[in-house]
């Protein structure tokens, strides 16, 4: 009976002791190694640019902080060559110079150039020359805590609209200038702009990078998620309900979705509230539908589509979007929802 | 006498082939053992820190777990001094902010994040909470982003 015995009670006891050792690590590093995952597929920065908040999710192979550096350099560069606070910019100098011509680069050619598009197909309601407009209701210095707020008056109106209008803009091969003393504000589509430059560069770099671009709620695809799957990206409640935050869900592998609404920046005076999209006819802010979400292949298109949803007429927006290529969700005042023929279809998940 | 009784019974049982389907559920067993405790093995934990930004940089760092109000001191828009801006609060692994000195107080509006993905933003004070973690949601039950 001794223990060298293959068929002892000592041994075989060691034997099964020491298989059942053997086997507990292996099935713990196993289920260590397949269960749980411990680098994320997907990196997200978050900061504020544009005057709101940004975030970009990248999902790349290689070096994603390399990519997402060099997208937030982009979102940089696009902020500086095109905001309306920026007074060495080429913005600034095109809106100086006036009637006398501007020499500009061919992406701001572009940019001009697809905007007055954009306001031609949408009626004027998107407009990129509302810049009196907009200094005369303060909506440029609605970050600053000491500017004092108030409702302008009906002839201040009037004056700033006389100045006021896409259709003075002229473009030529590689001038531009503006009639009329009109200034351009590109803050109706200069996000969407920059977000499509954000995903261009990722695309650039990586072209099997996925994620999206979110700035200030206006969200681009850079790919589907894990590949192939849908973002699942929600609508926002235009006013604060209990228990409610989302109005909708949409599924979307690409493109670019954006959201107008009465809710972002606003002044209130005795309880009147005085918000930031501004109709070019009235020269006040729009009335009627109190958020507009539209889908476009791009995010510059959907932006400005979302502008053009707040202020045209619903029937109208329903009417055209889809031709214009984009799909529209709008909510009025009640908080019902309307939406255009294509939109249902996002809100379902491809199987 | 006792030992070999014990000894004899032993050895008719290591000769029985129901000897080694006991094997077999001793090793099924540690397998769903080594599957449960797998899970007990504490892994680094993914949200229990929020992290405060200010102008690009972060300014603060508290765990989620500690209950408490804590006055945070964003960039002041004029310049000068360096006022207190906000006052952070964090209960039952919710964080928000108050007293906000901004004008529309959106930050405030933002209401209470818990889990990784959320963010408080006060722009004109360049404010960013957020809880550090993984973002991208698998299950499908909540959006990984919102349009608004």
């Amino acid at each position: 009976m001794s223990s060298s015995d293959p068929d002892s009670p000592v041994t075989l006891q060691k034997r099964v002791w020491f298989y059942a050792l053997l086997i507990l690590i292996f099935a713990v590093a196993v289920f260590l190694l397949l269960f749980r995952k411990n680098t994320p597929p997907y990196t997200t920065k978050d900061a504020i640019r544009m005057g709101t908040y940004m975030r970009i999710c990248l999902g790349a192979e290689k070096n994603p902080h390399t990519l997402i550096d060099a997208m937030m350099r982009e979102v940089t560069r696009v902020e500086n060559k095109y905001s309306f606070h920026n007074e060495e910019n080429i913005l600034a100098e095109i809106n100086r110079n006036g009637e006398n011509w501007t020499y500009v680069d061919e992406e701001t050619r572009f940019i001009l150039e697809r905007s007055y598009e954009l306001a031609l197909i949408t009626k004027g309601a998107f407009d990129p020359a509302l810049g009196r407009l907009t200094k005369l209701w303060g909506f440029d210095q609605i970050d600053k805590d000491d500017f004092v707020f108030r409702v302008p008056t009906p002839e201040e109106i009037e004056t700033a609209l006389k100045a006021s209008g896409y259709r003075n803009l002229e473009i030529q091969e590689d001038t531009v200038r503006l009639k009329n003393g009109a200034l351009l504000d590109l803050g109706g589509i200069v996000k969407g702009y920059a977000i499509d430059r954000c995903v261009q560069v990722a695309r650039e770099l990586d072209p099997d990078a996925t994620g999206y671009v979110d700035i200030g709620g206006d969200i681009g695809i850079i790919g589907p998620k894990f590949g192939g799957a849908d973002w699942i990206i929600g609508v926002q409640s235009p006013r604060e309900i209990e228990g409610v935050s989302l109005m909708a869900s949409v599924f979307m592998k690409t493109g670019g979705i954006a959201t107008s609404g009465d809710y972002q920046r606003y002044y209130e005076i005795e309880g009147q509230r005085y918000h930031h999209i501004l109709n070019a006819e009235t020269g006040k802010p729009s009335t009627g539908t109190v958020s507009a979400t539209v889908i476009a292949q791009n995010s510059m298109d959907a932006d400005a589509f979302a502008t053009a949803g707040m202020i045209l007429d619903e029937d109208y927006v329903l009417q055209i979007l889809p031709r214009l290529g984009g799909q529209a969700l709008l909510i009025d005042p009640k908080l019902s929802k309307r939406s255009t023929d294509g939109w249902a279809s996002f809100e379902k998940n491809d199987p | 006498m006792a030992m070999d009784n014990r000894s004899n019974f032993f050895k008719k049982i290591s000769a029985r082939p129901l000897m080694r389907k006991n094997d077999l559920l001793v090793i099924g067993g540690v397998f769903v053992l080594s599957f449960a405790l797998s899970f007990l093995i504490p892994q680094h934990q993914t949200a229990s820190i929020v992290i405060v930004e200010v102008d690009g940089r972060e300014a603060y760092r508290f765990s989620i777990q500690k209950d408490g109000e804590y006055p945070i001191r964003g960039c002041h828009p004029v310049g000068g001094t360096n006022p207190v801006s906000h006052t952070l609060h964090i209960r039952d692994g919710q964080v928000y902010v108050e007293d906000a000195q901004c004008r529309d107080k959106l930050c405030e509006k933002m209401g209470k994040i818990d889990h990784p993905g959320q963010i408080i933003v006060c722009v004109p004070y360049k404010v960013l909470i957020r809880i550090e973690g993984y973002q991208v949601n698998e299950n499908g039950a909540s959006p990984d982003a919102v349009t608004r």
